[in-house]
């Protein structure tokens, strides 16, 4: 006799799925809900981030396995110790350059579909993630839960490393490629206007 | 006949490594996706669910990200090392946490949580980094990870005078946690999805190390500091 094994169905699981976004909102506290979202928005709202941080996804899945992972581990745990330099209040000039920076030099590796040494490229990605880690530490705000803004951020970076993996999935392809190439260029692009902001050439 | 063969098939499926443990764990993803969608709007750290203390204490590790992230790094852990390793865990965590609230509500001990990231930081960079452990580590990790956070939850439940259920509830949920936490994570036997979960211990690692910074950082308005934050782990 045949046993039958309960295994949920696709349909099961998307009923659940949807029944979850009918959840209601935890209430927990203001400050650290507002900490916690504060986190998540913080490296969204920021459109030089946002390229940085997708690039490394999109240079991770240009130079496939190891890197493909290896930069998107070493991005958020070197990214933290820059934020922790922020919140300890260790100076470092030039951060927006450096973010700026971090956007141009990284759509010009996609674009030129870069392959340097892998320690090359994980030093690379951990030089510019100390940067963008600086600025998420020293704008921390100061009346909302630092965990639950930390907590965010970290996953928001995640999040948009894992875009640009995604994106870069296309790299499979010939068409793709050149498609991938092309991002590092309006990622660089992109890039180069941060630094005209950030030195004021623009207003 | 084709009874036989279906049957052959099923037995040759199960006997699969980690067949059995993702069909528990996918049997209980809905079930915890329904119990998501029931929840109640949770209004406080601990002691405001409204459906009693259990589910205060409960619902306390879920509002703790600091605790929640630590186990979920233990699990993640022990499911990278294999399905005995995150078996002890199971047993070990929950009875390390058990015994640490029972040494803190009767013991005097330091009332600074603040260092307690470190160990999440740890385990976070033990995920991340993946190197050969002796299986029994974990383990270990667990039994001191555990006593020291539930010496905290003791050491709060006993000053704010809060019923002992909520400590029950809070080791309750560590197990929860620990045991589908773990169980995904050993189910998670693709090279990709190994990668996952390396990822997400470095995102463990990165929130604790922010998370330590953030308590040590110069001067912290008394209000915001961690340690006020988490009152069944600061002992406020």
């Amino acid at each position: 006799m045949q046993a039958i094994r309960p295994r949920p169905s696709s349909r099961t699981l998307g009923a659940c799925a949807a029944l979850a976004l009918f959840a209601s909102p935890a209430l927990a506290h203001d400050g650290e809900v507002g900490g916690f979202l504060s986190g998540i928005l913080h490296p969204i709202s920021g459109l030089d981030h946002v390229l940085a941080m997708v690039a490394v996804g999109l240079w991770g899945a240009q130079l496939g396995k190891p890197q493909i992972w290896l930069l998107p581990i070493t991005f958020p745990l070197v990214m933290a110790i820059g934020g922790a330099a922020g919140l300890m209040g260790f100076p470092l000039p030039g951060v927006e350059i450096g973010i700026a920076g971090s956007a141009i030099a990284l759509g010009a590796l996609v674009l030129l579909e870069a392959k340097p040494p892998i320690w090359a490229s994980m030093l690379l990605v951990a030089a510019f993630a100390i940067f963008h880690g600086y600025a998420h530490g020293t704008e921390l705000p100061e009346d909302q839960s630092g965990a639950l803004y930390s907590l965010g951020f970290v996953i928001s970076t995640g999040m948009l490393h894992a875009l640009g993996i995604a994106i870069g999935a296309i790299h499979r392809w010939p068409k793709g490629e050149a498609a991938l190439r092309a991002a590092g260029g309006v990622v660089a692009i992109g890039g180069m206007f941060f630094l005209a902001t950030s030195l004021g050439w623009i207003a | 006949m084709n009874a036989s063969a279906d049957t052959a098939r099923i037995t040759a499926r199960d006997a699969r490594p980690g067949a059995a443990t993702r069909t528990a764990a996918a049997s209980c993803a809905p079930v915890a996706l329904a119990l998501c969608a029931c929840a109640s709007p949770a209004s406080a750290h601990l002691v405001q669910s409204g459906v009693g203390p259990f589910y205060d204490g409960a619902a306390h590790l879920f509002l703790s990200p600091e605790d929640l992230v630590v186990v979920l790094a233990l699990a993640l852990l022990a499911g990278l090392y294999g399905r005995d390793v995150a078996r002890r865990l199971v047993l070990t965590l929950p009875v390390a946490w058990l015994a640490g609230m029972v040494l803190g509500s009767r013991m005097p001990g330091p009332s600074d949580a603040a260092w307690l990231p470190i160990a999440s930081l740890a385990v976070g960079l033990l995920v991340a980094i993946h190197p050969k452990l002796a299986s029994i580590l974990p383990a270990v990790l667990a039994a001191a990870i555990g006593l020291a956070h539930g010496f905290y939850n003791g050491r709060a439940i006993t000053e704010t005078s809060t019923s002992p259920t909520a400590g029950a509830g809070i080791v309750s949920a560590v197990a929860v946690c620990s045991l589908l936490i773990g169980a995904l994570a050993t189910a998670m036997d693709r090279p990709w999805q190994r990668i996952a979960i390396r990822a997400l211990g470095s995102w463990a690692a990165a929130f604790s190390l922010l998370v330590l910074a953030w308590a040590y950082r110069p001067t912290p308005p008394a209000s915001t500091a961690p340690a006020a934050e988490s009152p069944m782990t600061s002992g406020e």
